[in-house]
C-alpha cells in the first residue's frame, strides 16, 4: 500500500468536523451551503445525519471525501480524520484514502455503477491497491458478495449492472465499499431509492456488517424510521447548519430544537390519529445567498423570541429551561442544540 | 441481437434498392436515349441500334430493371460497352485504392481526434481545449478539394516533399504509403476536429455521470477512470459517426483522387460521367452507395455490441 | 417590429462577448459586401481576355495576377462570389420551404405518410451527395441549374427532419389538438405554432449549410460540371488553375481563399447563433 502514513490514534473519534463552512460561487453571489458545521463520528458507531433536501447533507459528505463541485470553496474549518486534516492532504494523499480508509455508498443504485463494465470487473478495479492476483481478487469479490447476501455470486460477477435489481445493485455497492475494510463508511441515502421491504433488509445487513467489520458509519437519510433503526447518534441539519445533535434515543425522545420537534411530528410513522392531511412544516428554506440575520429557522418557527431575529444561537449542550450547561449523559455523547429557547425559563 | 441486425439490415437493403432503382429509372427516363448520348450525335443509326440491343435498351424499363437486379444477385454488374470488360472487374480493380485512402484518412483522423477530444474534456477551458474548439469548427467545412489543391501546390509542387500524382509503384508498399499521405490528409483533416469535438462533448457528459463519481470515491487512478470507465462510454456515439465518416469519405475521396490523379472509384466514376459510360456510372454509384449504407449499418451494430444496455434492449424486441 | 429589433440586439450583444462569432460575423459581412457590389468593385471585366498577359503574377494592374487567358483573377473571384451567393440563396430558401412543408406533413399527417416521407428522406441521405450530383450531371449535362436542383434535393431532408421533430412534439399538445378540433387550417398552425418554434433552428441550420452549399457548387464547378465557361465561379477558377498549376500558383491561391473565408465565416457565425438560441448546447462549450 502506498498511502500516506497516517498517525492512527487508538481511541477517540474516527471523524471530527469542526466549524466547517463551504460556499458555492454562483452568478448571484456566494451561496453559503454549510456554515460552522460541527460533527463527530466516534469509533465503531453509526451516526445519522437527518434533514430535508437542501440542508447541506450532500455538500457535507462531498467535502469529507473532497469530491466537491468545481464551484465550491472551503471557507473554513477542519475535517479531522484519524488525526489528519483531510482538507490539508494533497490530492494524491486524499485519493489514496478513498475506497481504502473511507468508502462511500451512493444514493441511486441505478446510476452509481458503470453500465458498460461487468460487476466482476468493477469489483476487481476497486481492489486496485492490492497486489494480489486476478484470481485472488475474484475470490475476494465472491466472498464480499456472499457477505452482503447475494445468492449465486459467481454468476453475478459476470453480469452487468442493468441485469441486477436496485436492491442487488445496492448490495454490490456496499460490498465494494467494504472491500478494503474501511474505518469510515459514508452512506448517502443508500435505501431511499428502494422499496420498504428491501430497505429493512439492507439496513439489517448494514448493521450486521458494521458489527463484523467494526467500522464507523456516517449514514445520511431523511427517513427518521431508518435513522432510528440503525443509528447510535444523530445530527439534525437545517439550511446548512447543525441545529441539534446527540445520542439517537435522547434526540428522538426529547428533541430540544423546534425544527427537530416538527420533523418528528411530521414523520408519518409517528402520527397516531387518523388524519386527512399529512402535517408539514409551513414555510420555505431561507435564501442561502442572502442569509437572514439571527436564527436560521426563525421564519418557520412558531415559538420564536425577539432575540431570535438578531442573534444567531450557538450549538451548545444545555439543560432545557435553565440555560445551564448539561452534564454529559450516560451515553457519553452530549446532547446539543442551537436554540435560544433553551436559555429561557420555562 | 439477431433480430435487431435483421431489422436494421432489411431497412438498409430497402434504401439501397430504392436509390438504385431511382437512379436506374432516371437514366432511362431522361430525354434522349442513352445509346445516342453515349455514342454522340455523329453515330450512325445502325451503330446506335446495335449498342441499344447490346445493352438491352430496346426492352421495356421493367424488364431492364429486372435484368439489372437478377444480374446483381449473381454479382454481375453488366458489361462496359466501350472496353467490353465486365463492370464488376473494373470497379473491383479500383476499389482497393479508394478503400486504402479512406481507411488511412479516418484512421489518422481518429488517432489524432480521440486523444485531442479526451484532453480537451479533461483540461476544460485550457488553451488546448480552446484550440480544439476552434479547429473542430474551422476545419470541418473547408472543402476537401481546396485542402487537396493547397497541399498539392505547396508540399508536392513547390517544396517537393511528397509525390504529386498517382498511387505509387504497384507492389512497393513504401512508395504506395508515401503517395497516400497527401490525399489522406486532404480527406481526413476536417475529421480530426470533428471527432475531437464529438469525443469532448460526450466525454464531458459521461464524466458527470454518477458512476464516475463512484469510481472517484473509490480512489481509482484518474487514468483508469478516463480510459476504462469514461472513454468507453464516450466513444459510443463517435463509433456511429466514424461509420458514417467512412461512407461519406468513400464518395468525397473523389476530389482527392482527381486532384492527385490517383486511381480509385471516384476517379473511375468521374471519367465515366465525362464519357457518358452509364454501365460504369451505375456500377460505381452502386458500390459507393452500397458501402455507405453498409457502413452505417455496421456502425449501428458495433454501437449495439459495445453498449450492453442497447444490446439487450434490442434483444428484448420492441 | 420591436420583437425583431430585440432579437437583433440580442445577437449583437452576444457577439460582443464571443470573439469567434464576431469574427465570423465580420467575415460574412465582408464577403456579402464584396459579392453584392462586385460589379462596382471589380477592377476589370472578368471575361476580358488579354493574351499578352497570361498567367501573370500579381501586379499593380492585376492584384491577384491573371489566368491562362490573361483574365484578371481578382475580378473573377469577385464575380465568382455572385454565383456562390445566387446558388446558396436559391438552393437554401427553396429547400427550406419544401422541407418546412414536408416536415409538417410528416409530423401532422397520417402514420403511413410519415413512414413514406421518412424512408424517402433516408434514401436521399443514403445517397452520397456528390455521387448523386455526378450521376445527375451525367444524365443532364453540366449546368448551374442542375447543381442547384441537386443541392435542393439533398438539403430538403435536413430541414424537413427538424420541422418533423418539432411538429411531432407539438401535435400531442392540448392547444394544438383543440385548434385542430376547431378546424384550424394547416396554414394557421404552421404560421402561429410551427414557424415560431422552428425559425431559430432553421436559421442556424441555414447559416451552417451555406459552406456546404457553396462547397458543393465550387466542387462541381471544379470538376467542370457546374457553371459553363467562361462564367467565373470559385470552383471554375480552381479548375483553370489546376491545369496550369506548375506555371502559376495564383489562380489556386486566389480561388481557395474565398472558399475558406466563407466556410469559416458562416460556420463561426452559425455556431454563435446556435449558442444564442440554443443555450442547452452552450453550457458545455468554453
Amino acid at each position: 500500500m502506498n498511502g500516506p502514513v497516517l498517525e492512527i490514534p487508538v481511541n477517540g473519534p474516527v471523524l471530527e468536523i469542526c466549524d466547517l463552512s463551504i460556499n458555492y460561487q454562483t452568478d448571484h453571489g456566494a451561496l453559503r451551503a454549510l456554515r460552522n458545521v460541527n460533527l463527530t463520528v466516534p469509533k465503531g458507531k453509526i451516526v445519522g445525519i437527518v434533514g430535508e433536501s437542501g440542508c447541506g447533507k450532500s455538500t457535507l459528505i462531498s467535502a469529507i471525501i473532497r469530491l466537491l463541485a468545481p464551484n465550491a470553496r472551503i471557507a473554513g474549518g477542519v475535517v479531522q480524520f484519524r488525526g489528519n486534516d483531510l482538507l490539508k492532504l494533497s490530492p494524491e494523499q486524499m485519493r489514496n484514502l478513498r475506497g481504502d480508509e473511507i468508502s462511500m455508498v451512493f444514493q441511486d443504485p441505478m446510476t452509481s455503477l458503470n453500465p458498460v463494465l461487468t460487476i466482476g470487473r468493477q469489483m476487481a478495479d476497486v481492489q486496485h491497491r492490492s497486489s494480489s492476483s486476478r484470481a485472488a481478487k475474484n475470490t475476494r469479490s465472491l466472498q464480499m458478495l456472499e457477505r452482503v447476501g447475494i445468492a449465486d455470486p459467481e454468476t453475478q460477477l459476470r453480469r452487468y449492472p442493468h441485469h441486477l435489481s436496485g436492491g442487488m445493485r445496492q448490495r454490490v455497492a456496499i460490498a465494494m465499499a467494504l472491500m478494503a475494510e474501511p474505518s469510515l463508511l459514508i452512506a448517502d441515502e443508500p435505501t431511499t431509492a428502494l422499496d420498504a421491504t428491501l430497505e429493512v433488509q439492507i439496513i439489517k445487513r448494514l448493521r450486521e456488517l458494521q458489527h463484523d467489520f467494526g467500522c464507523s458509519i456516517l449514514f445520511i437519510s431523511h427517513h427518521l424510521g431508518v435513522i432510528a433503526e440503525l443509528c447510535d447518534e444523530v445530527v439534525v441539519m437545517y439550511a446548512g447548519e447543525v441545529v441539534e445533535s446527540g445520542a439517537m434515543r435522547e434526540v428522538f425522545s426529547a428533541p430540544q430544537h423546534p425544527y427537530t420537534q416538527k420533523l418528528l411530528d411530521c414523520d408519518p410513522a409517528r402520527i397516531a390519529q387518523k388524519t386527512r392531511r399529512l402535517p408539514v412544516i409551513e414555510g420555505n428554506l431561507p435564501s442561502l445567498v442572502h442569509l437572514p440575520e439571527g436564527c436560521i429557522f426563525k421564519d418557520r418557527c412558531t415559538l420564536s423570541l425577539p432575540r431570535c431575529a438578531t442573534e444567531r444561537p450557538r450549538l451548545l449542550g444545555r439543560l432545557p429551561g435553565s440555560g445551564q450547561t448539561a452534564p454529559v449523559s450516560v451515553s457519553g455523547t452530549p446532547h446539543r442544540s442551537a436554540c435560544h429557547l433553551l436559555e429561557e425559563p420555562a | 441481437m439477431g433480430k435487431f441486425i435483421f431489422r436494421r439490415g432489411l431497412t438498409s437493403v430497402l434504401i439501397l434498392v430504392l436509390s438504385v432503382s431511382l437512379l436506374f429509372g432516371m437514366i432511362h427516363l431522361v430525354p434522349g436515349d442513352p445509346a445516342t448520348v453515349m455514342l454522340g450525335p455523329r453515330a450512325t443509326p445502325e451503330l446506335r441500334a446495335e449498342l441499344s440491343q447490346r445493352m438491352g435498351l430496346d426492352q421495356p424499363l421493367v424488364v431492364q430493371l429486372g435484368r439489372f437486379y437478377s444480374g446483381l444477385a449473381r454479382g454481375d454488374l453488366g458489361v462496359d460497352p466501350f472496353s467490353n470488360r465486365k463492370v464488376r472487374d473494373i470497379v473491383l480493380e479500383q476499389l482497393p485504392h479508394t478503400l486504402a485512402l479512406v481507411l488511412v484518412a479516418i484512421g489518422g483522423a481518429s488517432l489524432l481526434g480521440i486523444p485531442l477530444g479526451c484532453f480537451a474534456a479533461i483540461r476544460r477551458n485550457s488553451w488546448l481545449d480552446r484550440l480544439t474548439a476552434v479547429m473542430s469548427v474551422a476545419f470541418i467545412a473547408i472543402p476537401s478539394f481546396v485542402v487537396a489543391l493547397y497541399l498539392l501546390l505547396w508540399l508536392a509542387v513547390k517544396w517537393r516533399w511528397f509525390p504529386a500524382i498517382g498511387a505509387g509503384e504497384a507492389g512497393n508498399f513504401t512508395d504506395q504509403a508515401y503517395h497516400l499521405v497527401l490525399p489522406a490528409i486532404a480527406l481526413g483533416l476536417g475529421w480530426v476536429g470533428y471527432i475531437a469535438r464529438l469525443v469532448r462533448a460526450s466525454m464531458l457528459e459521461v464524466l458527470e455521470d454518477n458512476h464516475i463519481r463512484t469510481a472517484r470515491a473509490f480512489g481509482l487512478p484518474e487514468r483508469t477512470i478516463v480510459i476504462h470507465y469514461a472513454l468507453r462510454i464516450a466513444l459510443l456515439p463517435t463509433v456511429t459517426i466514424l461509420g458514417l465518416g467512412i461512407g461519406t469519405m468513400l464518395s468525397s475521396a473523389l476530389f482527392a483522387e482527381i486532384v492527385f490523379s490517383r486511381p480509385g472509384i471516384g476517379k473511375l466514376l468521374y471519367e465515366a460521367v465525362l464519357g457518358r459510360n452509364y454501365p460504369i456510372v451505375m456500377g460505381a454509384v452502386l458500390v459507393t452507395t452500397g458501402f455507405f449504407v453498409l457502413s452505417t449499418l455496421v456502425s449501428d451494430i458495433i454501437n449495439a455490441l459495445l453498449d450492453p444496455r442497447l444490446r439487450e434492449q434490442q434483444e428484448g424486441g420492441s | 417590429m420591436s420583437k425583431a429589433q430585440n432579437t437583433v440586439l440580442r445577437i449583437f450583444n452576444a457577439l460582443k462577448k464571443d470573439p469567434l462569432g464576431m469574427a465570423g460575423f465580420i467575415l460574412v459581412s465582408i464577403i456579402l459586401f464584396l459579392t453584392v457590389f462586385a460589379a462596382w468593385l471589380a477592377p476589370h471585366d472578368p471575361l476580358e481576355i488579354d493574351v499578352y498577359n497570361r498567367l501573370a503574377s500579381p501586379t499593380a494592374a492585376h492584384w491577384l495576377g491573371t489566368d491562362q487567358l490573361g483574365r484578371d483573377i481578382l475580378s473573377r473571384v469577385l464575380f465568382g462570389g455572385q454565383v456562390a451567393l445566387k446558388v446558396s440563396l436559391i438552393a437554401i430558401s427553396v429547400s427550406m420551404a419544401i422541407g418546412l412543408v414536408l416536415g409538417m406533413l410528416a409530423g401532422f399527417g397520417p402514420r403511413w405518410l410519415d413512414r413514406i416521407l421518412v424512408v424517402s428522406f433516408d434514401t436521399v441521405r443514403s445517397f452520397p451527395t456528390i455521387m448523386f450530383a455526378l450521376a445527375i450531371v451525367a444524365l443532364t449535362g453540366p449546368s448551374l441549374n442542375t447543381v442547384i436542383g441537386v443541392i435542393i434535393i439533398t438539403s430538403i431532408p435536413v430541414y424537413a427532419r427538424v420541422v418533423r421533430t418539432q411538429t411531432q412534439a407539438l401535435r400531442e399538445r392540448d392547444f394544438i389538438l383543440a385548434e385542430r378540433a376547431m378546424g384550424a387550417s394547416m396554414f394557421r398552425i404552421l404560421r402561429y405554432h410551427v414557424l415560431p418554434n422552428v425559425a431559430a433552428p432553421m436559421f442556424i441550420l441555414a447559416s451552417m449549410d451555406v459552406p456546404a452549399v457553396v462547397g458543393m457548387e465550387a466542387g462541381l464547378s471544379f470538376l467542370g460540371l457546374g457553371v459553363s465557361p467562361p462564367t467565373a465561379s470559385w470552383g471554375s477558377i480552381l479548375n483553370d488553375g489546376y491545369s496550369y498549376l506548375r506555371n502559376s500558383p495564383w489562380p489556386i491561391i486566389a480561388g481557395g481563399i474565398p472558399l475558406i473565408a466563407v466556410t469559416l465565416g458562416f460556420t463561426f457565425f452559425g455556431e454563435a447563433l446556435r449558442d444564442i438560441f440554443d443555450p442547452k448546447l452552450r453550457r458545455k462549450d468554453p
